[in-house]
Formats: structure tokens, C-alpha cells, sequence
């Protein structure tokens, strides 16, 4: 790792569910990640419902406390500082734009708190003047100031969400499924945006998504994730082209093609069942009860992370299984 | 051809809103036959869900059919009486939702629902139900469906429920299959197992189904013919293959390019349609997508585009078709 931004060493985040009515469980969503991400890179991180993408992304940015394991950002260990000078320079957006707008304030009042709160600008003016050219630089009006963010599209939404993280002028940017509430023509303009502000910015990407086709166009590397483990990581060309885990290649086999004559069906893959619970993974390699070349072996042994080809690391006893 | 399954002519549909009468749907016509698959694609506001719920008598109470047909093996349903509704939905049209567990009683067992779905109208026995709902539990893919029954909702996942649901639609054996998003909750790996089913149950029973998504990948998966939806009208129908060989509406050609594959290698630029989805209560004049049209003449603005003949059973309604594509 040259330039490596932010990395994570044997990264857990177990939560701890309490019931009244059955004795307490540990759900291990993130399960000792270990990766880095180097500056000006899109990392994209792929797997289905629950495999614990989000929470990874929010440890990071120990948004959420890791259990154990070591974040280091800048060559600079982060585990257990005070992450206030960090804050502006890590930011995240999220899937429901709105959710993190106050609904009563007008978009001027919500930029003017964030930049009051982090003592940007002098005065109620120069605030004014920043908010608004943070509103150009996303493609919008610069009198979307005077609205509430109720005028404005599930798209625009999440364009003014994009601009009020940048007035911070964060490097490493989580992007949490940032496009999968727009519609689909809307999702190509917030994608085309991200990539703009990148160049413009030289910014740092973690985008999580479950939409393939998408994390396969933004991104530079991607890691698979499944119950709380990077099951696979490699470049993006890598990854799609020539999966090694059966996983991988069933979640890419799944996609449907929008090609009428494609002889590819996403109908005719293997893999049954779905993903289970974080709070009873499975002994041995945890895809295992959904593996279609799974042996005796998988069923003990957890197989270690081994890099297969420079930068390409998988983690199945026979990697070449789904070839 | 035969004649049609359903009928779709000309329907109207209108919301009563905050912001007065909403028309979500203005002048939709499309027909389906029996065993076919039609998909039927659009953004959200597009019309596509008010269009399912009318022909199911669906509507919520501010919802109403203004105008326009929907025959049913020639017989117009649209203002039917109760008995007759009760004829038809669940027994000869099934549906099925985008989200199963809103769907289902938390507080009944999924096996009791089953059976409910099954003696609804039938005079079957209790027995009768029961073994009909494990052998259908058994077909859709639930491998211990002995144990599912005895299950609430609750402790199944998404895609177990959506089986769950399917079942249910399918347990009466229904001629008509209405499918509203049925897999946009769903992972990919289980959205591909839940197409497969539909797939072949449509070919076991010779079901015709209306699938509404707003994927195009499933459309060109699983679709016989396709009708894409913006602001409440049908601005282009044909066969998946005409009308994704050559999408004639800027709209369809628009969606097309918006998507990006999986299997392009490079970082090529997206290509997305302008602007913000149509907002109903502030429809343009002229050609409702002429804000965002990349084509968009003077003529546009103006006046409403006809629906025209671009090829054998395929129909835009654009003033100026696309040919051959983009």
C-alpha cells in the first residue's frame, strides 16, 4: 500500500442484543476486516442485505466504536482519539437524503449551522456566499438557499446533502447507498456528479451499494462482503471478469442482463437460500450452507484470506471451484 | 391472435390531493394474452402501480377511475358490483406486492393464511387446503414447508415471505398474475430465484402476468412485451426485442443508456436524462417529457403527441420516433 488514505487492521464490530425473553446474542456485523484505501481511490463494497457494509463503513468513521482492531488514517492511528479535528476531514452521506435535514429549516439555515458549528466564515454573509457556491458546484441553483428541502426531488436532495458535506472540505468521503431511493435516470446524474467532484477535489471514496452494475462503474477496487467478512477483494475488473469465491460469481450471475437476446439468464445460478443472521454465522467458511461445491472441509475449517493474484485475495478452500 | 386475457382501454385514473385532483394516469391502453409476460416500466409518478390497482379494484379511497375500460375476457370489470370483484380477485386475478411482510398477518401463521386463501370461495376442506398450501409451498422453492407453516411472518425472511405471498396469489390458481415490484426488497441472489419461479409456474399453468418494475434488466429477462410508462401515459409498447433493439421514445432510449453494465470494462461516462422526474400536479403542456428530451422541437411544447405505429405491434407516443435507436 503506497499511498494508502485510511486503512483498518483485524477491524470487529460486534453488537450485543439484549431480549427480555431469550438470552442475549452477539451479532458480529463486522467480522476482522482488514483493508486500506489509497488517496484519490473508489473503494466500492458490495454484498447483500445485512452482510454488515453499512456498519464497516460507520466504524471507519468510528461513527460506530470498533470492538477491537486498529483504524489508521494518515499513517496516523485514529482507534482511540478524539475524532474532533477528524470529523470534517471523514464525512458520510446517506441513502435518504431528507432523513438528515431538519424539514422546517430553509437550505441557507442548514448550511449556515454546519459552517457556524465548524467557525467557517465571518460573518451571517460570507456564510451566505459559501453556501451558495457549494450549491453551484452540485448543480444547483444557488437560490435553493430560500427553499425548504421539501420543494426539491429525491435527486436534488441528495445533490444538497452532497454539497453541505463538501463545505467542509473533507478528503474521505462514505458514500452509504447514495443512489439506490432516486430513480433510475436520476441515478446516472448523481453518479456523474460524484465522479466530478472526485476529479475537481482529488476525494477519497467508500461507496457501499448492493447495485453492481454501479459499484462496478464507480469504482477502483471492491471488496465482497458476506456476514460481517471480506470475502473477496481485487480491482474492479478483476472481481467482475474472473470472481474467485462461488459467491461472488452467483451475485454476479444474478444481475439481470438488459439485453432481450442475452444467453446469460440470471434464472439459471445455482445458489439457494439467503444470507442468514450476523448472530449465528456458520462454522467453517460461512457461505458454505449456500456453496454448491461446498466439501467436508468447508464445513470445519475457516479458509484463510490469501491472495490468489497480485491484489486479488478470496477466502474459499477452492477458489476456482466456479470457473 | 387470440382474443385478449385483459384489455386495458384508454384508463383514466385521478388522486384526490393536498393540491387538488392529481390525473396519475391519463389514457393507458395495453392488452395481454394468456401465458404472456408484460412488463410494465416506469419511474415513481409514472402511473404504473395506480394502473395495477384499478384493474384489481384496488384503489385507496381518493384514488377513482375517471375513464376508460378494463375488459376481462371481454367483460368490462371497471365498476363491477362486490360479488363479482369477489369472483375474480384471488381466484382468477392474484397479486402480489412489493413488500411481503406488510402483506402478511403478523399474528396468523403462515400456514393458516394459506388455508384461508385457499378455502376463500372454493368449498375446499380444511384438509383439502392444507395439502394444497404444502404442495405450493413445495413448488415455490420452501424446502421445509412442514415447519413454514407453522411459522408468523415475523420470523421468516424477506424472500421467504415473498414465497409465502406467491403461494397465496397462486393457490387458486388465478388466469392473471398481478406482480407489482415483487422483487425490488430483494437481493439480487434471491430476486434471481424469485424470477425463475415465476418463470416457470407462468409456463406449468399457462399464466399471463403483469410485472411491474422499474428494472429494465428484468424486463429483458422475463418479459414477453413491454410497456414503458411516463406521467400516467404508455409512451411506448412493443415486444422486448423490438422495443430494445430499437427504442423509438427518447424516454426508453434515455432509461436504456442510464443503466451501467456489468460486463463494460471501461469508466466511460453515464449517460442520464436531464432534469427531475415529472412532478403530477405540475404536468408541462405538450409532450410531457419535452423538458428533459434531448429532441425536443417547438411542436413539442405545444401539443400532446399522438401514439403512432413504429412497427408491427410496436407504438410510441413521441412526434418524432426515434429510428433505429440512439
Amino acid at each position: 500500500m503506497g499511498n494508502a488514505l485510511i486503512s483498518a487492521e483485524h477491524l470487529n464490530k460486534h453488537f450485543t442484543v439484549k431480549s427480555w425473553f431469550s438470552p442475549s446474542r452477539t451479532v458480529r456485523a463486522v467480522d476482522d476486516v482488514s483493508l486500506y484505501i489509497d488517496e484519490g481511490e473508489t473503494f466500492g463494497l458490495v454484498g447483500e442485505t445485512s452482510c454488515g457494509k453499512s456498519t464497516l463503513g460507520r466504524t471507519l468513521l468510528r461513527l460506530h466504536e470498533p470492538t477491537s482492531g486498529s483504524i489508521v488514517y494518515r499513517g496516523k492511528d485514529i482507534t482511540k482519539v478524539n475524532m474532533r479535528p477528524y470529523r470534517s476531514r471523514m464525512q458520510i452521506i446517506f441513502q435518504d437524503p431528507a432523513g438528515s435535514m431538519d424539514p422546517q429549516m430553509k437550505i441557507g439555515g442548514l448550511f449556515d449551522e454546519v459552517l457556524k458549528a465548524n467557525g467557517i466564515g465571518e460573518n451571517t454573509s460570507d456564510r451566505l456566499d459559501i453556501s451558495k457556491e457549494h450549491l453551484q458546484m452540485v448543480g444547483l441553483k444557488p437560490e435553493a438557499v430560500e427553499r425548504y428541502p421539501s420543494e426539491f426531488s429525491g435527486g436534488e436532495q441528495q445533490r444538497i446533502s452532497i454539497a453541505r458535506t463538501l463545505i467542509l472540505k473533507p478528503e474521505f468521503l462514505v458514500c452509504d447507498e447514495p443512489t439506490s431511493a432516486l430513480d433510475v435516470s436520476i441515478q446516472a446524474q448523481i453518479i456523474n456528479l460524484l465522479e466530478d467532484l472526485q476529479k475537481q477535489l482529488g476525494l477519497t471514496y467508500l461507496f457501499i451499494s448492493h447495485n453492481l452494475p454501479i459499484v462496478r462503474h464507480i469504482s477502483d477496487r471492491i471488496g465482497v462482503m458476506y456476514l460481517g467478512k471480506i470475502i473477496e477483494l481485487g480491482s474492479s475488473s478483476e472481481v467482475y471478469s474472473a470472481p474467485l469465491h462461488p459467491y461472488t460469481s452467483a451475485l454476479m450471475a444474478s444481475v439481470p442482463i438488459p439485453d432481450p437476446r442475452s444467453t446469460h439468464k440470471a434464472m439459471t445460478q445455482k445458489i439457494h437460500g439467503d444470507i442468514g443472521s450476523g448472530s449465528s454465522v456458520p462454522t467453517g467458511c460461512r457461505f458454505h450452507p449456500r456453496c454448491p461445491y461446498a466439501e467436508e472441509r468447508c464445513r470445519l475449517e475457516e479458509p484463510p484470506f490469501a491472495e490468489h493474484s497480485p491484489g486479488h485475495f478470496c477466502s474459499c478452500w477452492k477458489p476456482d471451484a466456479a470457473r | 391472435m387470440n382474443a385478449p386475457l385483459l384489455s386495458v382501454k384508454d384508463l383514466q385514473v385521478t388522486f384526490r390531493g393536498d393540491s387538488g385532483i392529481v390525473n396519475a394516469v391519463r389514457g393507458v391502453s395495453f392488452d395481454i394474452h394468456d401465458g404472456e409476460i408484460l412488463g410494465v416500466v416506469g419511474e415513481s409518478g409514472s402511473g404504473k402501480s395506480a394502473t395495477a390497482y384499478s384493474i384489481m379494484g384496488l384503489l385507496n379511497s381518493s384514488g377513482r377511475v375517471v375513464g376508460g375500460a378494463v375488459e376481462y375476457r371481454g367483460e368490462n370489470i371497471l365498476g363491477s358490483p362486490r360479488s363479482r370483484w369477489d369472483e375474480l380477485r384471488g381466484r382468477r386475478i392474484g397479486m402480489i406486492f412489493q413488500n411481503p411482510m406488510a402483506c402478511l398477518d403478523p399474528m396468523i401463521t403462515v400456514g393458516k393464511q394459506l388455508r384461508e386463501a385457499a378455502q376463500c370461495h372454493s368449498g375446499m376442506s380444511k384438509a383439502e387446503a392444507d395439502a394444497a398450501a404444502l404442495s405450493l409451498l413445495a413448488k415455490v422453492g420452501v424446502a421445509d414447508a412442514d415447519r413454514i407453516v407453522r411459522q408468523y411472518s415475523s420470523a421468516l425472511s424477506g424472500g421467504m415471505c415473498q414465497r409465502v405471498m406467491i403461494a397465496m396469489a397462486l393457490i387458486q390458481k388465478p388466469e392473471l398474475l398481478i406482480a407489482d415490484e415483487p422483487t425490488t426488497s430483494l437481493d439480487v441472489t434471491v430476486q434471481a430465484q424469485i424470477i425463475q419461479l415465476l418463470d416457470s409456474l407462468r409456463k406449468e399453468n399457462n399464466m399471463a402476468i403483469l410485472f411491474i418494475t422499474h428494472d429494465m434488466g428484468l424486463v429483458a429477462e422475463i418479459c414477453d412485451s413491454v410497456c414503458v410508462m411516463y406521467a400516467g401515459r404508455a409512451v411506448e409498447r412493443g415486444s422486448v426485442y423490438d422495443v430494445f433493439d430499437s427504442p423509438a421514445h427518447p424516454y426508453t432510449a434515455g432509461l436504456m443508456k442510464a443503466i451501467p453494465s456489468v460486463e463494460a470494462g471501461t469508466r466511460s461516462r453515464l449517460v442520464s436524462i436531464e432534469g427531475v422526474p415529472v412532478n403530477l400536479s405540475g404536468l408541462p403542456g405538450g409532450c410531457p417529457f419535452h423538458p428533459r428530451c434531448t429532441f425536443c422541437e417547438e411542436k413539442c411544447t405545444r401539443v400532446p403527441p399522438d401514439t403512432v405505429t413504429v412497427g408491427e405491434g410496436h407504438t410510441c407516443g413521441c412526434w418524432y420516433p426515434l429510428k433505429g435507436g440512439l
